[in-house]
């Protein structure tokens, strides 16, 4: 599990690993002796593999929450319909 | 009149809150002072987009704490009832005069209601509150996509927000439709809605764009092994596509700018007036 963040967090700070090709990724990841799952979420962009290896609830609202969803505000309320006997 | 106190003078004792952004891509975006707000507070309170990043961020501070319990299970709690919530359990450990630091994913001031509404309630209370910016995801779209803001306009909306008023569309500009995955959730209670309220959102857009108008759905990426997910479609067809929460859509310019030339000609007066040299070309 640390490997796996601490792979992630130094390829993130990598300018030469984070927009290496996938061909070159898949042998950097491979050197760096990463999981599996870490290795397959390189190959697909599907974060579920990764997500699963750490512990994660793939698809929960409650742990999982979607980008923007966690912290919009609501929409203000409708305006008060007039009345029609003003 | 509330003054709010300077962070750097409050006493040691006092509670203060920094709102910090984590940024989007785990390990490439969060800024030296926003990882300082962290590793120096005493609580760190976090609402991030996947519980890999929090993973991330529990190696920064020993007690990180996770606003997504707040959701409860996420099908019957409005979610202004839990960003509420997220407010008073951030302001009760200020009071308690703890430092606080609140991490959210991306920029804590952008598409976010508590971070702003908790740094109004510190500094009403006299307490020091600060926001330090992230990199959002519309700063990724804008690279991922190759947009510049600046050369025709951009606007933004939240695509239910865009439903819920009357509002007037400029399509000389870009149009950014924030969680149309979700639009038209007048409840605030779901995460997804279908098909037939993305027709509703064409067809207010159809008043303003041609029905074979290109339409973007872009994601960014979160994990930095990860690249972003761009999509093509047109306007009709938004419908009949998937469109999760994570993703945005950007509708191009549907017209180019007209020259307004009375108000370039009485400029160009005013700098005859004024002696002003000519532009070159």
């Amino acid at each position: 599990m640390t490997n796996t963040i601490e792979l992630l967090e130094s390829i993130g700070q990598d300018a030469s690993l984070r927009h290496a090709s996938a061909q070159d990724l898949e042998q950097a990841l491979e050197s760096m002796h990463a999981s599996d799952a870490l290795r397959r979420t390189a190959r697909t962009g599907d974060v579920r593999h990764v997500k699963m290896e750490l512990g994660g609830k793939d698809g929960s609202v409650n742990h999982n929450p979607p980008p923007f969803n966690t912290q919009t505000p609501p929409p203000p309320p409708p305006p008060p319909h007039k009345n029609e006997q003003a | 009149m509330n003054t709010a106190p300077n962070e750097s003078t409050a006493a040691p004792s006092r509670g203060s809150i920094a709102c910090v952004g984590l940024g989007m891509v785990l390990g490439s975006h969060l800024s030296p002072l926003a990882r300082s707000h962290i590793e120096q507070a005493d609580v760190v309170f976090a609402a991030l987009s996947d519980g890999v990043v929090e993973i991330w961020l529990e190696r920064m501070h020993s007690d990180v704490r996770s606003l997504q319990s707040y959701y409860g299970d996420g099908t019957d709690k409005p979610r202004i009832t839990t960003y509420r919530e997220w407010v008073d359990v951030m302001m009760s450990e200020v009071r308690a005069g703890k430092r606080v630091c609140a991490v959210f994913y991306g920029h804590p001031g952008v598409f976010a209601w508590s971070p702003h509404e908790v740094i109004r309630v510190a500094r009403e209370e006299g307490y020091a509150a600060h926001m330090e910016p992230g990199i959002s995801a519309e700063d990724c779209l804008y690279a991922d996509l190759g947009i510049d803001p600046g050369r025709t306009g951009c606007q933004h909306y939240e695509a239910t927000q865009l439903l819920f008023y009357k509002t007037p569309l400029n399509p000389q500009a870009y149009l950014v439709l924030w969680q149309v995955g979700l639009v038209g959730d007048l409840s605030m209670k779901r995460f997804a809605t279908g098909p037939e309220y993305r027709q509703v959102l064409v067809d207010v857009l159809a008043r303003d764009y041609p029905l074979d108008h290109e339409a973007i759905i872009y994601r960014g990426a979160t994990l930095p092994v990860q690249q972003p997910r761009i999509r093509t479609t047109t306007l009709r067809e938004l419908p009949k596509i998937d469109i999760s929460s994570e993703e945005t859509v950007v509708l191009p310019p549907a017209s180019t700018l007209i020259s307004n030339d009375e108000v370039v000609e009485r400029l160009r007066k005013l700098d005859q007036a004024l002696d002003v040299p000519a532009t070159a070309g």
